[in-house]
């Protein structure tokens, strides 16, 4: 990839090509395009979040799907899962409006490369996991509610997080990767 | 001020804007076009798995739709094998954009924008032959038109602003 950049850095960057500089700023390209792929990504789930929010508060019948193209978003207040715990009713109605306002920011953020915006990101992409396994626990397994689900929905919990883990590990791994991008 | 270029090296050679917030912001497009394409692949494999089947992958708050029964090119409808076939295409269309885009690569620009300008135009033939009936002969009930008019003048704007932001920053790619 870097010698993607090379082929035409001049129009970008007015420098000498002498000297480890032009190789550096480069680099320093590249880079700068992949923290933007993560962030990208990571954008479009978080504005996908922000619909599916809106849709969620604003809709009288509360839940529903929406279909766009080959895209379907399922939305509903009637509940919602905080740190692993479920809210019912009108409490999850609320609290529906802080998992909105934390898709806009994370949305807004990256966009923007704020410094605040990859602390937000990190902070609630290293959140999910956390929210997924106690909720687990707490829920299909029964610790809360002292009914297990059956074993068929307790599999497919399983199966979720073991797969949704490490890509949430991954994303967690790629913004500490770039996050020189952002602290600046 | 956080968003401001910084230097590489103080050695007394010119400054140099060591991060550009531009290749950033393509960063950022291409991201967002490669999830999608990403998303495209998922879904194309699972309809060139399944045939004469279609089916939901659900993950989280998103879904992915899939069928083999009928596949849209150029605003035509192939329906059956042919549809199932014809998805193969469309999966090494996504596979491309996605390992272009994400490498930078001049070629992968060509091909998402050449795509992105092509998705409205097949859709807006779709529409004049299938729910306005110009090729069947029978338009589609009001409803189904109505949903199909919403869905073309939301995804219509995205895709012009999709092209438009590929165009904007295509010097990253194309050099």
């Amino acid at each position: 990839m870097l010698r993607r950049f090379r082929a035409g850095a001049t129009q970008m960057v007015k420098y000498s090509r002498a000297g480890g500089m032009y190789q550096e700023t480069l680099q320093a390209e590249e880079r700068a395009y992949q923290a933007g792929l993560v962030a990208g990504a990571v954008t479009l789930v978080a504005l996908l979040g922000v619909v599916k929010d809106l849709f969620a508060v604003l809709k009288p019948s509360g839940r529903g799907q929406l279909v766009f193209g080959f895209l379907m978003l399922r939305y509903t207040r009637l509940e919602r899962v905080w740190f692993g715990y479920r809210f019912t009713g009108k409490e999850a109605l609320l609290a529906t409006i802080p998992h909105l306002l934390i898709y806009a920011a994370v949305a807004y953020g990256l966009i923007t490369r704020r410094r605040w915006g990859w602390v937000l990101t990190l902070a609630y992409v290293l959140y999910i996991p956390l929210s997924e396994l106690t909720f687990a626990v707490l829920y299909p397994l029964g610790y809360l509610t002292r009914q297990p689900y059956a074993q068929s929905v307790v599999r497919a919990e399983w199966f979720f997080i073991v797969v949704s883990l490490p890509l949430e590990l991954l994303t967690v791994w790629l913004l500490w990767r770039y996050r020189d991008l952002f602290w600046r | 001020m956080e968003n401001q270029p910084t230097a590489l090296s103080t050695s007394g050679l010119p400054t140099v804007p060591a991060i550009d917030l531009h290749v950033y912001r393509a960063g950022v497009i291409a991201g967002v076009l490669t999830f999608l394409a990403f998303v495209g692949v998922v879904k194309d494999i699972a309809v060139l798995l399944s045939p004469g089947e279609r089916g939901e992958l659900t993950w989280g708050f998103l879904s992915v739709r899939y069928t083999s029964l009928s596949r849209v090119w150029f605003g035509y409808r192939f329906v059956g094998e042919t549809a199932w076939l014809a998805a193969a295409p469309h999966l090494l269309l996504y596979g491309a954009s996605m390992v272009g885009l994400a490498g930078a690569r001049r070629w992968g620009w060509y091909v998402a924008f050449a795509y992105v300008l092509y998705v409205p135009l097949s859709e807006w033939t779709y529409k004049f032959l299938y729910p306005l009936g110009y090729l069947s002969g029978q338009h589609y009930p009001d409803p189904v038109r109505w949903s199909e008019w919403i869905f073309l003048l939301i995804s219509f704007p995205l895709e012009l602003l999709a092209a438009w932001l590929l165009w904007w920053y295509r010097d990253v790619f194309v050099r």
